[in-house]
């Protein structure tokens, strides 16, 4: 074998080894080491480690030298970082973690290594990872990185969120006195619902409403509970029951509180039954095994599926279609929407979910933020075409002030 | 060699065996063996539910942060937890129905800064970058060859004609009208792609199981008893 042997430098590496048990600066150590907040960091979790070269490195015959950060919560044994090479006298940490969280103790170390050809010998010999040793510095700290009130790179989320809300908020308030003369596009799987309770009612048969699978302050599940205050409102008119199996013990919690006060708004509080809406479980195919047995027994006249849905989407909708039930489906989960084009009678897709509310009930302050929504798709739209000529623009024409403004309109769109 | 097997692991896969049969079942009709492994995985993953929310929320994020912070690598207590905790100590009052209304105020709180949350969450998510991935050259120049401006090209044409189908106020005729049937055409090749590729993964998944029910029940466990495996 070529090279220095295991003989030659073991004895060196096993005294620096002993070294590092001490925890005075040695000779060969780093001075002077300080950890500070990396101030284009808003997030707080980056420090920039500096510290001032050791006056002589102790010489270790075949061995390699570098820097080590040793990066230690207050208390707790120090966990290995960055290795620097020699030559570097700072470098960033990452990954930490800001106030409230514990701070932190830095220390440097120069470490020595084996040459290559030795620990390739050891990791195959000895299945063990190779030797090295460190000669640290004295410990800075504790420091801790600082997260910022604001995060700069966001802006273009920020002026977005403003503008778009800007938007529906000013047609709210310019259109509302005027709602009822608003249009409303018909969406062929909400004028189904009526039909679907008058079949209901007829067959004398209960609806088996899933309001999906997400939370309660998932946007669709909240959708979701409008479309339910809707149909409870129809079902307690005609006396219809209402099966409501729910996955989450907070949407149970909100749709028996909406499904009462329909009850109560339909003159018939009396009919409302809360043992016909009640928690299952939350485990994803624990809750579809118990809606399939909930439907195969109940024969329901009617399934409604609002909300977000994952993989149980197909075989909640393949079940009900086998029970002869009339479906209509809601979602805006993009990947099950193909299930329940395929399973169901009618689905509503993606947004036409949320504008189920508006078109359902009509009242002026929905429909006014339906209207809202439209105008800032229209905006969105224009900044499409604005910004794909932009970019053509910016790609034909490589270099002069436009081609680069042009450039700069699309690169503001980066997330 | 079945002897070989710890006796937990022959237990446990008889039992997963037996309770994928009785699932399996269904698709024949409803019968009593689909309806125990049905109670039977309600009634489990509840309880499975409970003890998770016990030890990966209510532990970490509200005992510990106030009994023991060093555990969660605090500096040291953190009151604000409080808050919460009492907000999700309100929807006990479900238990008395002279207080119920209490529970409203964690429902409101939740569904109040989860819709507040959503809104820069979905500009940042899915607004921004599909903005920012529709906004390409559609003119062949400089790295931009011809295939990659009719692609780009297709996709702008996509994105603007399916935004044209979601525009509820007003009626879709002239301009608007073929813009959003063009767009529900890009829907539907969209769904289709996507109705395929999930078909594939649940037969993947249908092969596992079917390749559990062979392999490691009935080759292991099963056919050494009749003289095979």
């Amino acid at each position: 074998m070529s090279g220095p042997s295991v003989r030659t430098i073991g004895p060196a590496l096993a005294l620096l080894l002993a070294a590092t048990c001490a925890h005075a600066a040695l000779p060969g150590a780093p001075l002077n080491v300080r950890a500070e907040d990396v101030e284009e960091d808003d997030r707080g979790t980056q420090l920039l480690v500096s510290w001032q070269a050791p006056e002589e490195i102790p010489d270790v015959p075949a061995a390699s030298a570098s820097y080590q950060i040793r990066c230690a919560r207050l208390g707790m044994p120090a966990e290995p970082g960055p290795v620097v090479p020699i030559g570097e006298t700072q470098s960033r940490l990452d990954g930490l973690k800001p106030w409230p969280w514990r701070p932190y103790e830095i220390t440097v170390a120069t470490r020595y290594d084996p040459p290559q050809a030795m620990i390739l010998a050891l990791n195959t010999v000895f299945g063990a990872e190779a030797p090295y040793a460190l000669i640290e510095s004295r410990p800075c700290g504790p420091v801790q990185p600082v997260g910022e009130w604001f995060r700069y790179d966001y802006t273009n989320i920020l002026v977005l969120v403003i503008v778009i809300s800007s938007i529906v908020l000013l047609t709210i308030y310019t259109v509302r006195g005027r709602a009822e003369e608003i249009y409303i596009r018909p969406i062929a799987g909400l004028e189904a619902v009526n039909d679907a309770v008058g079949r209901a009612t007829e067959m004398g048969k209960p609806m088996v409403y899933v309001s999906g699978l997400s939370g309660i302050g998932d946007i669709a599940t909240i959708a979701s509970m409008l479309i339910l205050g809707h149909l409870s409102r129809r079902a307690a008119a005609y006396e219809t029951d209402i099966i409501v199996p729910c996955n989450d013990p907070m949407v149970m919690v909100a749709e028996r509180e909406i499904v009462r006060q329909a009850y109560s708004e339909a003159g018939k509080p009396d009919a409302y039954r809360p043992e016909n809406i009640w928690f299952v479980t939350d485990s994803q195919f624990g809750y579809v095994a118990a809606v399939d047995g909930i439907m195969v027994r109940e024969r329901p006249a009617a399934c409604f599926y609002m909300g977000y849905f994952f993989a149980e989407a197909l075989i909640l909708a393949e079940t009900g279609n086998q029970t002869g039930a009339i479906q209509i489906a809601g979602t805006d989960a993009d990947t099950q929407l193909p299930f329940f084009i395929t399973a169901c009678d009618y689905t509503l897709m993606g947004e036409e979910l949320y504008a189920a509310s508006a078109y359902l009930s009509r009242q002026p302050l929905l429909v006014a933020q339906l209207r809202g929504q439209d105008v800032a798709k229209a905006i969105i739209a224009a900044i499409l075409i604005v910004g794909v000529a932009a970019a053509t623009y910016a790609a034909i024409f490589e270099s002069g002030w436009l081609a680069e403004k042009a450039a700069g309109f699309v690169a503001w769109f980066v997330a | 060699m079945a002897e070989t097997i710890p006796l937990e692991q022959v237990l446990g896969t008889w039992v997963a065996a037996l309770l994928t049969l009785a699932i399996f079942s269904f698709l024949y009709r409803d019968n009593p063996v689909y309806k125990i492994a049905e109670h039977m995985f309600v009634g489990v993953s509840a309880g499975y539910g409970v003890v998770i929310t016990w030890r990966e929320a209510v532990i970490p994020d509200l005992i510990q942060p106030l009994l023991d912070p060093a555990a969660v690598d605090l500096a040291g207590p953190n009151y604000v937890v409080l808050i919460p905790g009492a907000l999700g100590m309100l929807m006990f009052s479900r238990f008395f129905p002279r207080y119920d209304w209490l529970s409203r105020w964690p429902i409101a709180f939740v569904m109040g800064y989860s819709s507040g949350l959503a809104i820069p969450a979905a500009i940042q998510m899915q607004l921004l970058p599909q903005l920012h991935a529709t906004l390409q050259p559609v003119w062949p120049a400089g790295e931009v060859t011809w295939w990659m401006a009719l692609s780009n090209l297709l996709l702008f044409v996509g994105v603007l004609c399916t935004l044209a189908y979601f525009y509820f106020s007003r009626e879709h005729k002239g301009a608007l009208g073929v813009a959003s049937r063009i767009g529900i055409f890009f829907l539907m090749v969209a769904f289709g792609a996507g109705f395929g590729q999930a078909v594939m993964a649940r037969v993947s998944l249908l092969i596992g199981r079917v390749r559990f029910l062979y392999d490691d029940w009935w080759m292991t466990l099963v056919a050494p008893w009749f003289g095979g495996g």
